[in-house]
């Protein structure tokens, strides 16, 4: 069955909508055209893809509209009718076609501050305490979420805001049940967690089903609000001398 | 064969769309925010409209509609409760608007303040982002870190009024299956027991809650018993918080209906009654 591809394609500042017709077949998602396009028709489409299974992040884009993997996308999904429109994704630069610069991800992720462990010898943590910080560690940090995220896709803050992966790096650091570090007066101060607005558009485009928002972000600033704008728990533990 | 922007063909789609909510979507994104915020603009006005009744701004029941006893019911419209009956008649005689506004503001302000409303009314409401991937029409923002939204920080303040609510609502529903001295069923009574039921289920499934109870230890395993189970328990109920939002404002908004406008101004209750 024939089916068109739409590519928006060049390098900054010219870029193109290119279409493409190819022939689809059962079964084949987004990726399996991006190939197939390059291999007969434009053998210089740049796109960055690595395992076709969902598993390594790298074929983030958006197809007709969606932040999406294309290896994860499936013709089948989208009306035979209707050209496909694929599209780098919004937040980062393009380096060329499909393929974005997401060294920004990197930059932010070195100033986070690493998994502190106990000066103890016998180090042990219970799965109960395992399993609550376990799904943080499904992040293939394709950078869907931080594509999606209106802070820094409409409103371009990135020198104020680190976007939901790296909430979910501090949540993940900071519930660890051995790690001796605290993040949160970075995370109120320098990586703005008060401008996420909790509209969830991060959970609902993470491919690997994470709940950035009510299992990573919401609990960060709950724990924010502890420690700097409730003067009951101020009191609470000045009374009882305890600290989390 | 390398191809640049000369050798294509004109293509029939842009690179960039303009305009209002600008988007690459071809799915109905719209419907969501459509839905959410006729509901909560819905309930705003019902809202608006019970307390100008109440106030006598709009028909003749100043200060009536809010217990319904005939044929010995004990029915409360619940967006009053607890109702005039609880304040002292100093502070009525001192109070110039309605009285229901002494008690209104705090589960307004659980909702205002609550974690998955802000989802909602940032999206449907202030269109700040109105669905993923839809362009926002106002790009300046300063989130949540200055007035008026730093103020969702008091959250817990609203949780723990919110909880006292909860108590009073199942009271509430209680109190009306009594009909005078007898048990009974009408459709208050039911109506009154989803209310209750739901608003429980939302207050037990906050985020808040969830902290409070335990989520702001690091090391479950070393909490005690109540901690540890009840962090598990506001962690399950908190997957639904969302649908216990909307069933419980659409629950009250019901009951309210029936015992203020549908008992109060026009109709009979359907009660039934078990003999002692």
């Amino acid at each position: 069955m024939k089916r068109k591809i739409i590519i928006q394609r060049g390098e900054d500042p010219d870029f193109f909508m290119h279409e493409f017709e190819i022939e689809g077949g059962p079964g084949m998602v987004v990726l399996d055209a991006i190939h197939q396009i390059q291999a007969e028709q434009a053998p210089d489409l740049a796109v960055r893809w690595n395992c076709k299974a969902g598993k390594c992040g790298s074929c983030s884009a958006e197809v007709n509209g969606m932040p999406k993997l294309m290896c994860m996308a499936r013709l089948s999904d989208y009306d035979n009718g209707e050209p496909i429109v694929v599209k780098p994704m919004k937040t980062f630069p393009i380096i060329k076609d499909l393929v974005t610069d997401v060294s920004w991800n990197y930059e932010v992720n070195k100033k986070i501050l690493p998994y502190q462990h106990p000066d103890t010898d016998d180090p042990r943590m219970l799965q109960e305490d395992v399993d609550r910080v376990q799904e943080f560690r499904k992040c293939i940090e394709c950078f869907l979420c931080q594509d999606v995220c209106h802070v820094l896709r409409d409103s371009d803050m990135k020198d104020e805001y680190i976007g939901p992966r790296f909430l979910v790096r501090n949540a993940m650091l900071e519930m660890h049940p051995l790690d001796q570090g605290n993040r949160l007066q970075d995370l109120k101060d320098r990586d703005g967690i008060g401008l996420c607005n909790i509209t969830k558009g991060c959970t609902e485009v993470c491919p690997e089903h994470i709940t950035i928002t009510d299992n990573a972000i919401i609990p960060m600033k709950e724990r924010i609000v502890d420690e700097y704008y409730d003067p009951l728990v101020w009191i609470w533990r000045k009374i009882t001398g305890k600290s989390n | 064969m390398k191809e640049d922007a000369q050798d294509i063909p004109p293509c029939f789609v842009p690179v960039e769309k303009t305009g209002l909510f600008a988007t690459f979507r071809t799915d109905n994104w719209w419907i969501q925010p459509l839905i959410m915020g006729s509901i909560l603009i819905g309930f705003g006005i019902y809202t608006i409209f019970v307390l100008m009744l109440e106030h006598g701004t709009i028909g003749d029941h100043k200060g009536e509609l809010i217990y319904y006893e005939d044929k010995g019911a004990h029915y409360i419209s619940p967006i009053s409760s607890p109702g005039p009956n609880a304040v002292p008649d100093y502070i009525k005689e001192l109070w110039i608007l309605p009285v229901s506004l002494l008690f209104i503001w705090a589960p307004l302000g659980f909702r205002a303040t609550c974690y998955y409303g802000r989802r909602v009314y940032y999206r449907a409401l202030f269109a700040n982002p109105i669905a993923v991937a839809v362009d926002k029409p106002i790009k300046s923002y300063s989130g949540e870190n200055s007035f008026p939204f730093i103020l969702q920080n008091a959250h817990r303040y609203f949780l723990y009024l919110a909880i006292l609510l909860a108590i009073l609502h199942i009271y509430h529903a209680i109190e009306s299956f009594t009909f005078g001295d007898k048990f009974g069923i009408g459709v208050g009574s039911l109506l009154l027991t989803i209310d209750a039921l739901f608003l429980s289920l939302y207050v037990c499934s906050c985020h808040s809650l969830r902290n409070l109870m335990g989520g702001n230890i690091d090391c479950l395993s070393c909490a005690n018993y109540i901690k540890k189970k009840g962090t598990s328990w506001v962690s399950y109920l908190n997957q639904f918080h969302g649908t216990y939002f909307w069933i419980s404002l659409i629950s009250i908004m019901l009951a309210d209906f029936y015992i203020r406008i549908y008992l109060g101004m026009w109709g009979n209750p359907e009660i039934f009654l078990l003999e002692p």
